[in-house]
């Protein structure tokens, strides 16, 4: 039997065992990793049609690019074969290759070729060759926007190659993993639509059912959001075909259509991309359009910076509003600033805009901040990859995909679930927390009639109260009637009636509405509905006072805070606007703390403290904690990996007397000083920390960054509270001034 | 930071050089003004921290706020040369002061404080960045490469120097015994359509490679006629309203800049409206990347970039008659990321002055 013959016969296994589980390896540089990394695919070098992978060990890279530049870092990868599609691929065993399918590679195989690309989330451990080396290309990773990591563990170890000089590559017959045009675009689409989903119920329904192709579900879904464009989204097949005649459809199938030449053609212009949709939402119809004349205006009005971008009229529109938001910023980190410019943008606005920023920038581009955990990003992959390939090339992927997809409720977070895996969790907005209260609650039904009455939503129904009384009507022309139907009194023309004095005009609250606006509305400022206060707690058990005994001026108060209270703390923060200017998401109250500048000076003042964190204020003065009443909060929130590197809270900046209070998990801190021993402090959850003296002004302190912690606890999520006390700067230390004289001395 | 993506990245290749050099090994880095030398100072301190070496940036005084202003946490230590210098010979020799020549206490006499440091065995520091390395006198760098630091690494530029005590590329190379230097381009990342007018005022010689960005949607610089002062302010609040980001607003006159402001606060009153002028001493701040207004006189406008920028006065730098203006013009444009706005007015531009500029499919006259 020759070589030509085997290679399709598919591999028997007699004497020889299957591996079942197992990896393959191979060596790139790092210019290919990160090249790669862009889009989580690692596809075959320009004149190959698939890559060579080693089984058990590493298929080695090809020299001539490592003597090029002798600054290339060599990165071995090991994919993880049960991570992998299963499909049927060339395996080499004795020099002969066969066909195995991937979950039943045979154990003496010695390279298996992977046709077209291979997917990065199969990686699993990535070795380099020293220190050095992964300290540059982790560095080089952080200077870029749009690459991170991928979920699994990087060591430093010296690797073993497998030579495959003088075997011969098996031959292109079978289709390899590729790319439709549009594939980055859906894909960068899809991720912005779950990045961007407005947090209340029936936008999950949406988001649910038209990732998930559910047909039946995505119609009541459409409607209960009024956005029946996403029945025909990029991610559905047949999509550009789907009878949409609405000028919302047809602007939404015009933009897509632009985009996707915008991608393959170059950028023709904002002012041309206008004229553009504008022509294909018209269409062939030879009659003028006049509602999308007007939006073409208003978009080449707001373009050229002669007017503002208005929202009132947005039901005119939604999608027509939603491109002009995008067109106005179309890069993502600026178009993400549209919610704090406008946070009265309504939820179909947003999520529409935000669905087509993903398309038109395309995922490539897209910067890692919007582009989700291991998980979301896994399974949006291989959808896009679905979408646009036939049934029958429908690669099978060893986990679920995304026609499992579903949300439900964890307390009061909403969380989409792909099959047993979180795809992705979000924190609840005011708008949920108003969706799902309890509306019989007084103080709680009051502050929704506030709500409604402030952002003039129409909730209200005006109710003729009349009991025990007869009322007479008149007509006053000829062709008015009354007459009585099923729903009620149908009134034709004119009719009056005369009401007996008893009757009461009262406007009754109408739930259902105020549900639907919850949905739809735009709206300024949505506060959370307010909480039943819990009883105080016994004081006695609370200031149980533990002093550190390494670290003078360190001292922890355990259970400072009741579970009830930290679950109300956390709604508050949570329903708060996060700045996303640092790796980690902060908040800022009281003064506006500049991380550059380290000073304060008045114009950073932002106001009083929010009432939560001024109770806590004085609770902390009150208990003899802190010396003073704190002035300025920072919530830093910390999820898995991320801490805080070692610093000393800015000294001229505030006041001794440093308050931390932990939320929802124990993490431990680390503090140090000059030589000393580092001491490890844990910080437990619901406990507050206080810094005076040595500890506030000699000890640096930091948290990991880590995704486990010494106790063995896998970091979610910590959320720490900290108060301060403001030292203004009253400009007398201005340090360009200043250092012109002398040295500066201060600052290490 | 704007941070370039990984494609942009490739398309740079002295910046990519840069960050791909090996940690453990000298590194010199030579450009002009706005290459981005800063930026890549306070990158390699951060992957060298990442790689568990501490490193110390060195600076010139002035530039020490914005260096720490940089660095994400100030973990890393960031020192003005002199305190440097002064700690590092304290613990060395046991002397508060290093020896001085002249009247100034900063006149060291480099001589003799390396013969005092030769006897010392206190550890060297693992790593020194040096940024503005031409401002720091020669002396200093045979003093660092020879006592204070195992691996040097030095960023400079050769025509920027503060006062007479500076340094040449050659002073230092052979000072600090570094490798040749790396030199890199300046570095604006433009839209192409942006690119274009900037390069139509490019005044002869070798026009650098354009830096150009790949963005999803571009708009055409506009030229805009303004019927006063209200009008441009009104303008510029609406443009800021739509597109957001960082605006810088350059201006010829300072009163011009002053009322602009003033103007601007009253339409933008949440907004940050700053204003920079030539020798206020912080022009290098670079707090000017975030969101908001900028207003800059042509002369401050060294270094700087933003989304959008609108250049007014433009009258009153047409028509060029000299390159040097020429080149201003050149340097001012090239300070916009994704957006040029031209304004001259109420008087109509001269003749002259319209023939120089670009033509309308490069230059939207509005």
């Amino acid at each position: 039997m020759n070589n030509s013959e085997q290679l399709l016969l598919p591999f028997a296994p007699t004497k020889s065992a299957i591996a079942s589980r197992g990896w393959v390896g191979l060596q790139i540089d790092h210019r290919q990793f990160l090249d790669a990394l862009q889009d989580e695919w690692l596809s075959p070098l320009p004149d190959q049609h698939g890559r060579l992978l080693a089984f058990t060990s590493f298929a080695e890279e090809s020299k001539a690019t490592s003597e090029q530049h002798s600054n290339l870092i060599t990165v071995s990868l090991c994919f993880s074969l049960h991570l992998l599609p299963r499909r049927n691929i060339p395996v080499l065993v004795d020099g002969v290759w066969h066909e195995a399918t991937v979950d039943s590679i045979p154990s003496e195989t010695d390279f298996v070729f992977w046709l077209g690309a291979i997917p990065l989330f199969a990686v699993t451990r990535i070795i380099v060759r020293s220190a050095e080396e992964r300290a540059r290309l982790l560095g080089l990773i952080k200077q870029v926007s749009n690459v991170s990591m991928p979920d699994a563990t990087i060591d430093i170890d010296t690797v073993s190659v497998r030579d495959h000089r003088g075997s011969e590559m098996p031959k292109d017959e079978a289709t390899g993993i590729s790319f439709a045009r549009d594939y980055g675009l859906v894909r960068g689409a899809m991720t912005m639509a779950v990045w961007a989903v407005p947090r209340v119920d029936p936008w999950f329904d949406l988001l649910v059912a038209s990732l998930s192709a559910d047909k039946s579900r995505l119609k009541s879904a459409a409607d209960a959001t009024t956005t029946f464009w996403y029945e025909v989204a990029p991610w559905l097949p047949g999509h550009a075909d789907l009878p949409c005649d609405t000028l919302d459809c047809r602007l939404w199938q015009a933009a897509l259509r632009a985009f996707l030449e915008v991608h393959h053609e170059g950028a023709p212009g904002a002012t041309a991309v206008v004229e553009r949709i504008h022509e294909y939402a018209v269409g062939t119809s030879k009659s003028t359009d006049p509602s999308a004349d007007k939006w073409r205006k208003q978009t080449l009005m707001a373009l050229s910076g002669k007017e503002s971008l208005r929202l009132d009229d947005w039901k005119q529109c939604a999608v027509g509003k939603a491109v002009q938001l995008l067109l106005l910023r179309p890069q993502p980190e600026n178009f993400a600033k549209w919610l704090q410019d406008l946070p009265g943008i309504p939820p179909s606005v947003w999520l529409t805009a935000a669905t087509l920023c993903g398309y038109l920038l395309g995922y490539r581009r897209l910067p890692t901040s919007f582009r989700g955990g291991a998980i979301q990003r896994r399974t949006l992959a291989a959808q896009a990859l679905n979408v646009s390939s036939d049934n029958q090339n429908r690669l099978v992927w060893p986990f679920p995909d995304i026609t499992e997809l579903s949300w439900r409720r964890d307390q009061q977070d909403i969380v989409l679930m792909c099959g047993e895996f979180e795809l992705v969790r979000k924190t609840p907005h005011p708008r949920t927390l108003w969706y799902i209260a309890d509306l019989d609650d007084q103080a709680v039904r009051k502050t929704a009639e506030d709500l409604v009455r402030r952002s003039g939503w129409q909730c209200f129904t005006r109710r003729l109260k009349v009991s025990n009384s007869s009322i007479s009507f008149s007509l006053s022309g000829p062709n008015d009637e009354l007459s009585k139907e099923k729903q009620g009194l149908v009134v034709k023309g004119t009719v009056e009636f005369d009401l007996p004095e008893a009757a009461i005009i009262t406007e009754a609250f109408d739930r259902k509405a105020f549900q639907r606006c919850l949905v739809i509305e735009g709206a300024l400022s949505i506060q959370p509905p307010p909480v039943k206060r819990e009883p105080v707690h016994d004081k006695d058990n609370r200031n149980r006072q533990t002093m550190h005994p390494a670290i003078s001026g360190l001292l922890q108060v355990e259970n400072f805070i009741t579970p009830a209270e930290e679950e109300e703390l956390i709604a508050r923060i949570d329903a708060a606007e996060w700045l996303e200017e640092l790796k980690r998401r902060v908040q800022h109250y009281g003064w506006r703390y500049d991380y550059k500048a380290r000073r304060i000076n008045t114009e950073m003042r932002l106001g009083p403290l929010p009432s939560w964190a001024a109770h806590l204020a004085e609770r902390l003065t009150e208990d003899g904690l802190l010396p003073h009443v704190p002035d300025q909060v920072i919530v830093n929130e910390y999820k898995g990996k991320q801490g805080i590197s070692k610093h000393i809270d800015c000294k001229p900046c505030f006041e001794d007397g440093i308050a931390m209070i932990s939320l929802l998990e124990s993490w431990e801190m680390n503090f140090s000083r000059d030589r000393e021993k580092r001491q490890h402090v844990l910080l437990p959850r619901r406990s507050v920390t206080i810094l005076t003296g040595e500890a506030r002004h000699e000890w640096a302190h930091e948290i990991p960054k880590r995704a486990i912690e010494p106790d063995g606890l896998h970091r979610k999520r910590r959320v720490s509270i900290t108060f301060r006390k403001v030292i203004v700067d009253t400009g007398a230390g201005h340090l360009p001034r200043a250092s012109r004289k002398r040295p500066d001395e201060t600052s290490t | 930071m704007k941070l370039p993506t990984w494609d942009e990245l490739q398309g740079d290749s002295q910046q990519l050089d840069v960050l791909e050099h090996p940690l453990d090994q000298a590194l010199f880095v030579a450009g002009p003004p706005g290459s981005g030398k800063t930026v890549l100072a306070v990158r390699r301190a951060e992957m060298l921290a990442e790689s568990g070496t501490q490193a110390t940036i060195i600076t010139f005084n002035r530039m020490l706020r914005r260096l720490v202003s940089l660095l994400s946490n100030g973990t890393n230590a960031a020192r003005t040369m002199h305190s440097f210098v002064w700690r590092d010979y304290l613990r060395r020799t046991g002397q508060r002061k290093p020896p001085t020549s002249g009247q100034s206490s900063f006149d060291y006499t480099w001589d003799e404080m390396l013969d005092a440091a030769n006897s010392s065995s206190h550890p060297k520091e693992e790593h020194l960045i040096i940024d503005e390395g031409q401002d720091l006198a020669e002396g200093f760098f045979r003093y660092a490469s020879s006592h204070a630091a195992s691996v040097l690494t030095v960023f400079a530029d050769d025509d920027q120097a503060l006062d007479d005590r500076h340094s040449t590329l050659e002073q230092i190379m052979a000072a600090a015994n570094l490798p040749k230097p790396r030199m890199l381009k300046s570095n604006h990342r433009n839209a192409p359509e942006v690119a274009r007018v900037a390069e139509h005022f490019h005044a002869g010689g070798r026009l650098p490679a354009a830096d150009v960005r790949r963005i999803a949607i571009g708009t055409l610089p506009r030229l805009i006629r303004s019927k006063g002062i209200d009008t441009t302010a009104d303008t510029i609040a609406t443009w800021f309203r739509n597109r957001g980001g960082s605006v810088g607003v350059i201006v010829h006159s300072n009163a011009v800049g002053a009322t602009v402001q003033k103007l601007l606060k009253v339409r933008l009153p949440s907004i940050r409206i700053d204003r920079y002028c030539h020798g206020s001493g912080i022009e290098d701040s670079i707090n000017v990347n975030e969101d908001g207004v900028t207003i800059l006189n042509r002369e401050s406008v060294k270094g700087q970039e933003f989304d959008s920028v609108f250049v007014l006065e433009i009258d009153q730098m047409l028509p060029w008659r000299t390159q040097t203006m020429r080149r201003v013009l050149y340097m001012i444009c090239a300070r916009a990321r994704d957006y040029l706005i031209l304004v001259y007015g109420p008087t109509p531009l001269s003749t002259l002055a319209e023939r120089q500029l670009p033509g309308p499919k490069i230059l939207e006259r509005v």
